[in-house]
């Protein structure tokens, strides 16, 4: 993505911003593209040797080839290697160097999932050596697996901090008492877009994001904000089998397809032919899903 | 611009591990070895030296040999790996990992010199000649510098293309004017003259003269072509290295 590669380029310097100006205090970053290419000619250890004497990098390379989850593949020629491994190899690559900050552009983009749950694990080796690290995506649920600190890009108003945090809203009750002599069971989310409203039926709702306190709508790719808050949501929609797997997000368990662990404290689900939505699931919410859905 | 050894050490390493992985590249100089041992065995064995004509197969061959290992795969040595290595993005990775562009230069312009080297001298014998005929300090020098010429002619090629397909389509031109001497040489004489300042034509002319009598013989005009392609093609290079860096 072009936005993500300027600005990569304005943070490590190579392109100067067209007003205002930035303050770096470090010069020991490290940028990796989405493009960015390995000698495919040379081994997993021939490569990263190349590196370790480039950067001067003094233990033996063997102490990290099982953090990396490279065992299997460390004789083998880059070529025949799949993204999941050639991700790795090029993280691995990185950390030899020790910079301070790195850049990533989208590192989950075409993985599997279980080379996100290595990747992630890998990962962890270069926070435990204080290097600090950065990464765009055009998924918010790919950035809640690799930070808990997301920012959003927007047009005009250029990056915001996405609010994680639970929304406190008064006025639930007064509209749970205005909704008893209604019908239970009918519901339809409504949504403004310019001179039209539109209705959801829950089932066609496959999650709800918040974004910046925002409750989005979610279908397939589509995003459909709503004036409801994620409270008010969550309270309509339990019944129709919606649950709040995280502060940000109310998923239809109709469409939720799998359950993945990527590791010991976070959990993520996949919806039902969307693979590229990964919810996030919080620990405590996980026992809450369990006794819902009894599994 | 502060250069490290230790960098240029580990670049020559792993650039003499993709050169010899790398067929397309490799196969040139080995073709011009095959070539010559073909050729020394089917062309008959002349060797005429009167009347201002003077023709000897060793020194034919030898000259052909030479020229194909130095033009043809001196300049893909060099263009077709940095073409390649922006093709794929590998060489941003290079240069956003602490390497300038001057350790890149010179520790991949090493690989490629020494096999040129190796080759040059291996085609003594596979073309025929014996190691005292030909005056080996003179053969060394003037085939090194023709090697050093082609490397950088190859770098300005890859400097100005995108990719390998590009490189090679710049390339080519390049690389048939420089073959083509010894045979045009022979052929078209009024051409021939123009074929002398060329750096493949004092290779050629020097195959020619080892083999006739006298030896030869070191002259101003030889030794003004070949420093002066070594000096207008460094010129070339740097500007185009300062114009377009290695990997704009």
């Amino acid at each position: 993505m072009k936005k993500a590669s300027v600005f990569f380029e304005l943070i490590s310097g190579k392109q100067y911003p067209s007003s205002g100006h930035i303050n770096r205090s470090t010069d020991s970053l490290l940028v990796e593209s989405k493009d960015d290419g390995l000698y495919d000619d040379l081994t997993v250890q021939g490569y990263l040797k190349f590196f370790k004497n480039i950067a001067d990098f003094r233990d033996p390379l063997e102490e990290y080839i099982a953090t990396f989850s490279l065992s299997d593949v460390w004789k083998t020629k880059i070529k025949k290697l799949t993204k999941d491994q050639r991700k790795r190899v090029s993280l691995y690559r990185m950390f030899l160097f020790t910079p301070e900050v790195v850049l990533i552009e989208d590192p989950f983009n075409d993985l599997t999932d279980e080379g996100i749950e290595l990747y992630l694990k890998s990962l962890e080796q270069l926070r435990t050596n204080n290097i600090a690290t950065l990464f765009t995506s055009n998924y918010t649920e790919d950035l809640l697996l690799l930070s808990n600190e997301v920012y959003r890009y927007h047009r005009l108003t250029g990056l915001e901090k996405t609010d994680l945090a639970e929304e406190t809203d008064g006025d639930t009750r007064k509209n749970d008492e205005s909704e008893s002599n209604q019908p239970k069971n009918v519901f339809k989310v409504t949504c403004k877009l310019e001179d039209k409203t539109i209705f959801f039926s829950p089932d066609e709702i496959d999650f709800i994001e918040s974004i910046n306190s925002v409750s989005n709508i979610r279908i397939d790719d589509e995003y459909f904000p709503t004036d409801l808050t994620m409270n008010e949501l969550e309270n309509k929609l339990s019944k129709f089998g919606f649950f709040r797997c995280h502060r940000s997000y109310l998923v239809n368990l109709q469409r939720v397809s799998e359950l993945i662990s990527y590791s010991k404290n976070s959990y993520t689900l996949i919806l039902k032919g969307n693979p590229s939505a990964k919810l996030p699931l919080s620990r405590n919410r996980l026992e809450e899903m369990k006794q819902l859905i009894e599994f | 611009m502060k250069i490290s050894l230790r960098k240029i050490k580990a670049i020559i390493a792993m650039k003499f591990q993709t050169l010899v992985s790398n067929t397309s590249v490799i196969l040139a100089p080995i073709l011009a070895l095959g070539f010559v041992f073909i050729m020394k065995r089917i062309m008959p064995d002349v060797d005429v030296n009167e009347a201002g004509m003077n023709f000897s197969t060793s020194g034919f061959v030898l000259s052909f040999g030479l020229i194909f290992n130095i033009a043809i795969a001196g300049i893909s040595m060099s263009s077709s790996p940095l073409a390649e290595e922006k093709e794929k993005n590998t060489l941003r990775v290079l240069m956003t990992s602490s390497v300038n562009g001057l350790e890149y230069l010179i520790g991949t312009l090493i690989p490629p010199l020494i096999i040129l080297i190796i080759v040059n001298i291996l085609m003594i014998p596979v073309s025929g000649a014996s190691f005292a005929d030909l005056q080996l300090g003179s053969y060394f020098v003037i085939s090194t510098v023709s090697s050093v010429i082609s490397l950088l002619i190859g770098y300005v090629v890859g400097i100005f293309s995108k990719n390998q397909t590009q490189a090679s389509l710049i390339g080519m031109p390049i690389t048939l004017i420089l073959t083509s001497v010894p045979v045009l040489k022979f052929l078209q004489e009024d051409f021939g003259q123009f074929l002398n300042y060329t750096y493949t034509g004092v290779l050629t002319n020097y195959s020619n003269s080892i083999f006739s009598g006298d030896g030869y013989q070191w002259n101003v005009t030889d030794s003004v072509v070949l420093f002066g392609w070594l000096l207008v093609s460094t010129i070339v290079f740097v500007y185009a290295y300062k114009k377009n860096g290695i990997d704009g």
